[in-house]
C-alpha cells in the first residue's frame, strides 16, 4: 500500500499575490463605499431632517394659526424657543431627547405688493435646528432652516386697538 | 507524475482564485448592500424632500387666503363710518362723503384688489382697463400664470379637459348672460383664459414682485427693497383671484320667479293674475322681493327649461302649489304650499344629485337633464353660500321694517325670529334695531282693550327705545353719506323729522297689524294690534283696523285714520207756508205751481272724511269728533242754534252699515265713511246680533244721536229769500273714542255771506194740472229723521240733502297760494298729516263763486266714496247735472238712477290729476270717465309741484280712483271672491270698495308679502312743513316731474328726490328680515342677495350677467297711458264693476345690454366705476317688454330702448308715483353692493433655486418648480350678535360719539377645495 501523495499547501492556499490583489481591491472598494456611506450617512439625516423640521414647522404653524390674533403676540412670545425629539414630537423642555429646536420669531406684516403694509397681517417666521442639545441650538455655526407663515385676523378688532 | 500534479491541477481548477472570487463577491455584496442603502436613502430624502415641498406648497397655499381676508379687512374698516365700499368680482372700492357734484356720488378713495397684482392697493387714479391682461401673457410664464389652466382627466370613456372656474361648456349650453369678448391670448384648448400675475414669496415671507420682461425672455429679475437675495431667497409664487358669490344664484334661496303685485287697475292681468291668484302661504316665489323670486332659469335653461315646476322641484323647501305659479285661482279653501323636507344645499353637487335617490350605490342626478356636464358648466354661476350684510352705508344697524310687540309673550313665531334678526346682546341687555308697539288686543282675552294703536304718543313715549331709535335715525340722517356726500338734514331742514315720523308711523299702522291664527305666549288665537274685526267682541267691533296717527313731538304720521277735509253747513227746513209768489227755480219743477216757503229752518253739519291710506283691510273710524265754535253762526242775525261744543263718536262699523250693501261701502277707499255718523252700534244689542242702527235725529248724544246740529228751530225772516250768513271761525277736534288725547285739530273760518234761504221742495206728481197742491210736500222734505229713515240702504244721496236746502261749505283748497299763504295745492296729504291744519287750507266750497252766489243754494264738494263714483254724489246743481251723463247709468247703458238731478257727478266734486283731463264738459271730459275721478281736492285741474312740475300722486288699489296717499302695505287674503256687478268675481276685495274678510286660520300672514322693503315708503311727503305739496320719497328714476333725458344724469330739478342726497340712500336705513321658509336672513346679513356690480376685475373680457337677470326675470312693471282713463277704445283702467279688462298695463323687463335695463348698468362701469348702496337701482330704468298682446302700442316716436325712456314715460304720464317705484320694490331687496362670502381661487408653486444661480434672478432653465398646489377656500365675514363688545349704537350717550360694525366681523372658512386631477 502506497500512501497517497499529499497536496502541497502552497499550491492549493491563496498565494500571495491573491492576496494581496484581494484586499487591494476590497481596500479600494471598501474605501469608495466608505466614502459614499458617510455622504450616505448625512444624506440620510439631511432627509430625515428635512422631514422633521417640516413637520416641525408645520406643527407649529398649525398649532399658532389655532391661536386668535391677539394671542400671537401674547400666547406666542418673540424669541421663544420649543423643543424636539429626533421624529419632531414636542417635548415639554430642553432634554436629553431633544434633537431638534424651534424658535419663534414674529414679524409684522410683509410689505404688500405695490408698497403697502396691511393692520391685519402678521409673518410667523419659524426657525428649526437640529441641534437641539446645543447650548444655543442657534448659534451662527450651527445651520437653521427657515419657514415663514403668514396670518390674518380672523377674530373682531377689539375696540381697544381702534382707540374707541 | 507531472500528469498526476497536472491532472490534480484539472480536477481542482477552482481552488486557484477562489479568495479573490470570493473577496470579490463579498465586495460585491458589501457594495449592492451599500448601493441599495444608498438608493433606500435617496428615495427617503427624496420623500422627505417631497414632503418638505408638499408643506412648502400647503404653506403658501395660506399666503392668498390671508392675504384675501386681510384685504378685505382693510378696505371694509368704514373708518367709523366715515366710508363705505362696494364689492365685486376681483376687487372691493372705498368711498369717501366728498362729492362729486355732476354724478352725485363720492368720488373713488380706495381700490383693494382681490386678485394678485404687483398694485395690491391702488388710489382714485385706478383706471380697471389697465388691469386687463396683456395679450402675449402665454409668452410670459414667470409673470403670468392661468389660474382657469385646465388640466386633463382621464374619464370613463376619453380624456377629457376640466376646468377649475369657468368650464367654456356654459357658452355652448346658452347660461344666459355669459359671454366672454376679446380675452387675451385664448386658445382652442383654453377660450376662457384667467391669466393673473404671480407674486413671489421669499424665505422670510416677505413678498417681492418681478420687474416687467419681455416674451420670450427666460430670466425674470428683482430689483427693489424687497427683492430676493442670497440670504432670503424665493421659496415660492402664488396667484389668485377672488370671486364674490353674490355675483352668483344661491341655489339655496333662488328659484323660479312668477310675478305677483297687488292689483293696482282694472287690467287683465291685474285681475285674473293678480286678484284671483294670490299667493298662498308659503309661496315665497310670489311674494314680492322675496329671494324665492329670483329664478334659476336665467342659468339653468339651456339643461332644465322654462318649466318653473322644475326648479321648485329643486330649490330647498319651495313647491309648487297654491296659485301653482299663478296659474290657478285660489280662494280661503285653497291650502298652503306645503313645504318640502330638503336641507339645504352645502354644495352645487348636492344640489344636482337626490340625497333620496340612489341607484347602483351612486346617487341619482335630481333631474333627468343634469349630468356631469351640467355640475362643471354651472359651477362659475351658482352658489350655496352667498350672503351680504344688512347694514347702513354708515355701517351701523338696519331698522327692520316690521313692527314687534314690545312683551315678547305678544310676539308670534315671526315675530320672534324677525326679533332675533335684528337684535345685539349687550351683557344680558336685548338691544333691538326695530319699532316695537307698546299694547295689542290679545284675541282670547275679550276683556283686552284695543292697545297702543288708539293712542297717539303710547308707542313712543312708553318705550324708551323706540325714542333711542327715534333719535338714532335723526343723527344717522346728519351726517354726510358715506359713497354719495351730503345728508338729509341739509336736505330737508324742514321735514326731516316729519318724514322719519311718517316712516316710523308707515310700519307701526301699515303692517302686522293682524295676526289672526299665529299663537302667542299670551294667546293661543293670536293678537291683533288695531281693534279687532271679529264681531261679538265684549268691546264690540268699533274702530275695527283703525290705527291713530303716531305723534312726535310737532311731526305726525299717518295712522290708519281720517282727517277732514270738507265741512258743510246744511240749513233744510222744518215747517213751511205756502207760497204762491216765491217763485225759485228748483229741479224738475214743471208748470206754475206754488212752493212752499220754510217759516222755520235748522242747520246741521256734515263732515267730508279722507282717508290718506285707502286700501285693505278695510277699516271703521271709532273717533271722537269735536267741533267747537258753530254758537257763533247765525242767518239774518239769528243765532243758528248750534252748540257751542259738541262731540259725535263714530260709532258703527262701516262694514255693517246697511248701505250699498251689494257694492260695497266704500270703507277701503279714500273718501269714506261721510254717512257714519248718522248710524251707531247699539251696545244693549246681544253681542252676537248688533248691527248698525241710524241714529236719532231728534237726539243730541254723541252716540246715539247727532249733536252737530241745532238746539231748536231758527224763525225764517219773512219776505225776503236772501239772508245774511255770519260765517266764522270753527275748530274740529279728532280723537280716539278710546284714548282721550287729541289726535288732530282743523280749523276754519266760514266767511260771511248772502245765502239763499231754505224751502220746501215739493214734487210735480204732488200738483194738479193746474198747479194746485194735491198732497202736501213729503215729511223727508222737514224731517231729518225722516230723511235718513227714507234713506234706505241705496238713497242717502237723494235723502240726505234735498232740493230746498242750502248748503254752504269749507272744502279742501286746491290752491297752490292764496294772498300770502302758502296752501297744500290740493294734496289732501296734507291734511291728514298735519297735526294742527289752518284755516287757510280751506276755502269757500262749492264751484267757481257759488259759495258767495245768493242765487245758488249748493255751494259743496262733498264726496261720497263709500259708494261707486258713477253714482253720483249729493246735490250741487238745481239741475240735472250734465256731467252724469257721460256716467251711461248701469252695465247696461240705462240711466238708472232715479232722480239724478239730485246729484251731482264726480267732475263737480272731484279734480283732475293730469292737465287736459280735468273737463266738465267738452272733449275732455271723455279723457277722466266717470270712475276715474281722482281723489283731490275739488276743482284741482292737475297735480303740480310748486315749480309747475307734474307731482306725485298715487294709483289706487285695483280700480279705485288715484289720488294723494300713502301706498298702504297689502294686508288681504284670498279669503274671498267679491262679485264686482261686472259678472266678474275676483278676490281679495281689490275691485270692491269696501269688502275685506279676515284671514282666520293666518294661512295668508306673511310679512315679506306685505312688505318687501322700505321703497314701499315711496309716496310719503316730503313737503309738509316746507309746503311742496305733490313731492314725496322718490325711488324711481322716472318721477311724472322728470324732463332730463334718460340717458343724462337726473337734476334736482327734475325732483327734489333727485337733489343731493338722492331720495334711496334713505333705504339703506332700513330692511326687512327673510324669516321664511327658514331663517334666510340672520342677524344683519341675509343670503341669496344678488350684487348689482357684475363687472369681473380684471377680467372684464368675462361677462358674467346671469345672476342680475335672474333677479329681474319675474320684475313686473307697470305703464298706464293717458287713453286707459277714458271709457274707449280699451275700457276705463279705474273703470267701476262694469269695464271689461280689455286693457293690460303689465310688462316685463327687457335685459338687453344695449338698449334693454342693463345698458344703465353697463354705462355705469364703462365709465369705471361701481355701484355703491343696492337703492342706486332706483336710478336705473327698467325698459319694459310687451308681455301680452293687450299692452297698448307704444308710440312710434319714442323707441322702447334705454336712453328714451323718460320719452317713453312721457306717455304713460298716467302711472302713478307708487306703481312707477313698484318694480324697485321688487328689485331692491334682492340686490346688494357688498358681499360677505368670497371665494379664493388660487395657485401656488414652491420653487426651488439652483446652486450657483444669481438669488434675484428666478431663471426658468436653471430653477425649477418644486412642487404645486391649485384650489379655493371660502371664506365669510360675519358678524356675532351676542359679541359684548358691539356697542349700542342707539345709545344717546354716544350720538356724537360715531361708531361702527366693522371691527366687529369676523371671517371663517367655509370650506377648502383642492383642485387636482
Amino acid at each position: 500500500m502506497r500512501d497517497p501523495i499529499p497536496n502541497p499547501p502552497s499550491r492549493c492556499g491563496l498565494t500571495l499575490i491573491e492576496v494581496a490583489l484581494s484586499l487591494a481591491i476590497a481596500a479600494m472598494v471598501l474605501t469608495i463605499l466608505a466614502g459614499t456611506l458617510g455622504s450616505t450617512v448625512e444624506f440620510a439625516a439631511e432627509g430625515f431632517d428635512r422631514f422633521a423640521m417640516a413637520r416641525i414647522s408645520q406643527t407649529l404653524s398649525d398649532e399658532n394659526r389655532m391661536l386668535d390674533w391677539n394671542q400671537l403676540g401674547t400666547e406666542i412670545q418673540d424669541g421663544e424657543i420649543f423643543f424636539f425629539d429626533e421624529r419632531g414630537r414636542r417635548l415639554d423642555s430642553k432634554s436629553e431627547e431633544a434633537v431638534y429646536a424651534a424658535r419663534l420669531r414674529l414679524v409684522d406684516s410683509p410689505v404688500l405688493p405695490g408698497s403697502v403694509e396691511s393692520d391685519h397681517l402678521k409673518r410667523l417666521m419659524i426657525e428649526v435646528s437640529a441641534r437641539g442639545r446645543a447650548e444655543d441650538p442657534f448659534a451662527a455655526l450651527h445651520p437653521v432652516r427657515r419657514f415663514a407663515s403668514l396670518y390674518t385676523r380672523m377674530e373682531s378688532v377689539p375696540s381697544t386697538s381702534k382707540g374707541e | 507524475m507531472h500528469s498526476k500534479t497536472f491532472s490534480r491541477s484539472k480536477e481542482h481548477p477552482q481552488q486557484q482564485g477562489a479568495a479573490i472570487i470570493l473577496l470579490l463577491v463579498i465586495v460585491a455584496l458589501i457594495t449592492i448592500l451599500l448601493l441599495s442603502l444608498i438608493v433606500l436613502v435617496d428615495s427617503e430624502n427624496r420623500s422627505s424632500k417631497a414632503f418638505e415641498e408638499s408643506i412648502a406648497a400647503r404653506n403658501l397655499s395660506d399666503y392668498p387666503t390671508n392675504l384675501v381676508i386681510a384685504q378685505i379687512r382693510e378696505a371694509t374698516d368704514s373708518d367709523l363710518g366715515n366710508r363705505t365700499w362696494a364689492s365685486q368680482p376681483g376687487a372691493i372700492r372705498t368711498f369717501g362723503t366728498q362729492i362729486d357734484p355732476s354724478t352725485g356720488r363720492a368720488g373713488l378713495e380706495k381700490i383693494y384688489k382681490l386678485y394678485s397684482s404687483p398694485q395690491m392697493i391702488e388710489g382714485a387714479t385706478f383706471d380697471p382697463t389697465s388691469e386687463i391682461p396683456p395679450e402675449n401673457w402665454t409668452s410670459l410664464p414667470d409673470q403670468f400664470t392661468d389660474l382657469n389652466e385646465p388640466v386633463l382627466v382621464e374619464g370613463l370613456d376619453s380624456p377629457e379637459y376640466v376646468f377649475p372656474i369657468i368650464d367654456p361648456a356654459a357658452l355652448d349650453f346658452g347660461v344666459e348672460g355669459f359671454q366672454v369678448e376679446g380675452a387675451p391670448g385664448t386658445t382652442e384648448r383654453q377660450p376662457v383664459p384667467m391669466p393673473t400675475r404671480w407674486i413671489y414669496i421669499l424665505e422670510d415671507g416677505n413678498f417681492a414682485v418681478p420687474d416687467e420682461t419681455t416674451s420670450g425672455e427666460t430670466k425674470t429679475t428683482f430689483s427693489g427693497g424687497s427683492a430676493p437675495s442670497l440670504e432670503n431667497p424665493i421659496v415660492g409664487r402664488i396667484a389668485f383671484w377672488t370671486d364674490d358669490e353674490s355675483s352668483k344664484v344661491n341655489i339655496n334661496t333662488a328659484s323660479e320667479g312668477v310675478v305677483w303685485d297687488m292689483p293696482r287697475a282694472n287690467s287683465h292681468y291685474d285681475a285674473y293674475n293678480f286678484a284671483d291668484k294670490q299667493p298662498v302661504q308659503n309661496e315665497f316665489q310670489r311674494f314680492p322681493g322675496h329671494p324665492a323670486t329670483t329664478s334659476l332659469s336665467p342659468a339653468l335653461r339651456g339643461w332644465l327649461g322654462d318649466d318653473p315646476a322644475t326648479y321648485y322641484q329643486l330649490s330647498p323647501f319651495v313647491q309648487n302649489g297654491g296659485s301653482f305659479g299663478g296659474t290657478q285661482n285660489v280662494d280661503q279653501n285653497t291650502p298652503p304650499v306645503e313645504l318640502d323636507s330638503d336641507r339645504l344645499f352645502a354644495t352645487i353637487d348636492e344640489f344636482a344629485f337626490d340625497a333620496g335617490k340612489i341607484s347602483s350605490g351612486n346617487r341619482e342626478p335630481s333631474h333627468p337633464a343634469i349630468s356631469d356636464e351640467f355640475l362643471k358648466a354651472t359651477r362659475f354661476f351658482l352658489t350655496a353660500h352667498s350672503r351680504a350684510p344688512d347694514v347702513t352705508l354708515f355701517d351701523t344697524p338696519k331698522i327692520n321694517l316690521w313692527p314687534i310687540q314690545k312683551e315678547p309673550e305678544h310676539r308670534n313665531a315671526i315675530d320672534r325670529l324677525q326679533a332675533f334678526c335684528s337684535e345685539m346682546r349687550s351683557a344680558d341687555t336685548r338691544l333691538p334695531y326695530y319699532f316695537q308697539r307698546s299694547r295689542v288686543h290679545d284675541l282670547s282675552d275679550s276683556t283686552a282693550g284695543h292697545g297702543s294703536s288708539q293712542s297717539p304718543s303710547e308707542d313712543y313715549a312708553a318705550i324708551p327705545r323706540n325714542q333711542e331709535l327715534f333719535s338714532y335715525l335723526q343723527g344717522l340722517t346728519e351726517r354726510d353719506v358715506p359713497g354719495f356726500g351730503q345728508n338729509f338734514r341739509s336736505k330737508y331742514p324742514d321735514d326731516r323729522d316729519q318724514i322719519l315720523t311718517q316712516i316710523v308711523d308707515y310700519c307701526r299702522s301699515g303692517l302686522n297689524t293682524m295676526a289672526y291664527g299665529l299663537p302667542t305666549e299670551a294667546s293661543a288665537e293670536g293678537y291683533v294690534y288695531s281693534p279687532p274685526r271679529t264681531p261679538g267682541a265684549q268691546s264690540g267691533p268699533l274702530g275695527e283696523g283703525q290705527i291713530i296717527p303716531l305723534q312726535i313731538d310737532d311731526s305726525r304720521g299717518f295712522g290708519r285714520s281720517i282727517t277732514i277735509t270738507e265741512a258743510a253747513l246744511v240749513l233744510h227746513p222744518v215747517a213751511h207756508e205756502e207760497d204762491p209768489d216765491l217763485d225759485i227755480r228748483y229741479p224738475g219743477k214743471q208748470g206754475n205751481h206754488p212752493l212752499y216757503r220754510a217759516t222755520e229752518f235748522k242747520a246741521f253739519l256734515m263732515v267730508e272724511f279722507f282717508c290718506a291710506s285707502p286700501g285693505l283691510p278695510s277699516w271703521s273710524p271709532y273717533l271722537n269728533i269735536t267741533v267747537k265754535g258753530m254758537e257763533k253762526w247765525s242767518v239774518a242775525g239769528r243765532s243758528l242754534q248750534l252748540p257751542a261744543e259738541s262731540t259725535l263718536v263714530t260709532h258703527s262699523p262701516i262694514g255693517e252699515l246697511p248701505i250699498l250693501n251689494r257694492v260695497g261701502k266704500g270703507h277701503s277707499c279714500a273718501h269714506m265713511n261721510l254717512l257714519q255718523p248718522f248710524f251707531f252700534m247699539d251696545e244693549d244689542d246681544p253681542p252676537n246680533n248688533r248691527r248698525p242702527k241710524t241714529r236719532d235725529m231728534e237726539s243730541f248724544d254723541p252716540i246715539r244721536g247727532y249733536p252737530w246740529r241745532s238746539t231748536g228751530p231758527v224763525l225764517a225772516p219773512t219776505d225776503v229769500e236772501t239772508a245774511e250768513f255770519s260765517g266764522g271761525p270753527i275748530e274740529i277736534e279728532i280723537s280716539s273714542a278710546a284714548d282721550s288725547d287729541v289726535s288732530q285739530t282743523i280749523r276754519m273760518d266760514f266767511p260771511a255771506t248772502t245765502i239763499p234761504l231754505p224751502y220746501v221742495w215739493s214734487h210735480f206728481s204732488n200738483f194738479d194740472g193746474s198747479g194746485k197742491p194735491t198732497r202736501d210736500p213729503e215729511q223727508v222734505e222737514t224731517s231729518l229723521r225722516e230723511r235718513i229713515r227714507r234713506s234706505g240702504s241705496n238713497h242717502w244721496h237723494e235723502f240726505l240733502i234735498r232740493p230746498g236746502d242750502t248748503v254752504r261749505s269749507m272744502e279742501a283748497a286746491s290752491a297752490m297760494k292764496e294772498g300770502g299763504d302758502s296752501l297744500p295745492g290740493g294734496d289732501l296729504r296734507f291734511f291728514a298729516a298735519r297735526k294742527e291744519v289752518p284755516a287757510s287750507w280751506f276755502t269757500k266750497g262749492g264751484a267757481e263763486g257759488e259759495y258767495d252766489d245768493e242765487t245758488r243754494r249748493f255751494a259743496h264738494g262733498l264726496r261720497n266714496g263709500d259708494f261707486w263714483q258713477y253714482w253720483g254724489h249729493f246735490c250741487s246743481e238745481e239741475r240735472r247735472d250734465s256731467g252724469l251723463d257721460a256716467i251711461n247709468g248701469d252695465r247696461h247703458g240705462n240711466v238708472r238712477l232715479r232722480n239724478p238731478y239730485f246729484r251731482s257727478s264726480s267732475w263737480k266734486v272731484g279734480g283732475s290729476l293730469l292737465s287736459g283731463t280735468s273737463g266738465y264738459s267738452g272733449p275732455e271730459k271723455k279723457k277722466l270717465y266717470r270712475d276715474a275721478h281722482p281723489v283731490v281736492a275739488r276743482g284741482l285741474t292737475e297735480a303740480l309741484r310748486r315749480d309747475g312740475r307734474p307731482g306725485d300722486w298715487d294709483q289706487g288699489f285695483g280700480n279705485t280712483e288715484d289720488g294723494a296717499f300713502i301706498n298702504k302695505p297689502d294686508e288681504s287674503n284670498a279669503s274671498k271672491k267679491y262679485w264686482n256687478w261686472g259678472g266678474n268675481y275676483h278676490s281679495g276685495g281689490y275691485f270692491r270698495r269696501g269688502n275685506f274678510d279676515i284671514d282666520p286660520d293666518g294661512n295668508n300672514h306673511a310679512p315679506n308679502r306685505q312688505i318687501a322693503s322700505a321703497v314701499q315708503f315711496g309716496s310719503l311727503p316730503t313737503g309738509i312743513y316746507s309746503m311742496r305739496p305733490w313731492e314725496t320719497l322718490l325711488f324711481c328714476p322716472n318721477p311724472a316731474g322728470r324732463v332730463t333725458d334718460a340717458g343724462s344724469e337726473p337734476q334736482a330739478e327734475d325732483h327734489i328726490g333727485f337733489s343731493f342726497p338722492r331720495d334711496h340712500l334713505l333705504l339703506d336705513l332700513f330692511w326687512m328680515p327673510v324669516t321664511q321658509p327658514y331663517a334666510i336672513s340672520e342677524p344683519f346679513s341675509t343670503a341669496g342677495k344678488v350684487n348689482m356690480n357684475y363687472e369681473i376685475l380684471p377680467f372684464s373680457y368675462i361677462h358674467r350677467r346671469t345672476a342680475i337677470l335672474s333677479a329681474l326675470e319675474s320684475v313686473s312693471v307697470i305703464a298706464i297711458p293717458e287713453i286707459a282713463l277714458a271709457r274707449h277704445p280699451y275700457g276705463c283702467i279705474k273703470g267701476g264693476r262694469d269695464q271689461a279688462h280689455r286693457l293690460e298695463v303689465r310688462y316685463g323687463v327687457s335685459t338687453d345690454e344695449e338698449t334693454g335695463t342693463l345698458r344703465g348698468f353697463e354705462k355705469r362701469f364703462a365709465s369705471g366705476d361701481v355701484f355703491r348702496s343696492p337703492s342706486e337701482i332706483c336710478e336705473i330704468y327698467l325698459v319694459p317688454e310687451p308681455v301680452e298682446s293687450r299692452n297698448p302700442p307704444a308710440p312710434a316716436a319714442t323707441p322702447r330702448e334705454y336712453e328714451s325712456m323718460q320719452d317713453w314715460w312721457n306717455e304713460f304720464r298716467a302711472t302713478g308715483d307708487n306703481a312707477r317705484e313698484m318694480p324697485y320694490n321688487q328689485l331692491y331687496p334682492r340686490l346688494t353692493t357688498q358681499s360677505n362670502v368670497y371665494r379664493i381661487h388660487y395657485r401656488v408653486q414652491a420653487l426651488t433655486k439652483a446652486r450657483g444661480t444669481q438669488p434675484d434672478v428666478w431663471d426658468r432653465e436653471l430653477d425649477s418648480v418644486a412642487s404645486e398646489f391649485r384650489g379655493s377656500s371660502l371664506v365669510e365675514r360675519y358678524i356675532d350678535p351676542n359679541d359684548p363688545e358691539i356697542p349700542d349704537f342707539a345709545d344717546p350717550a354716544t350720538k356724537d360719539k360715531p361708531q361702527s360694525l366693522s371691527p366687529h366681523y369676523r371671517f371663517r372658512i367655509i370650506q377648502k377645495r383642492r383642485f387636482a386631477k
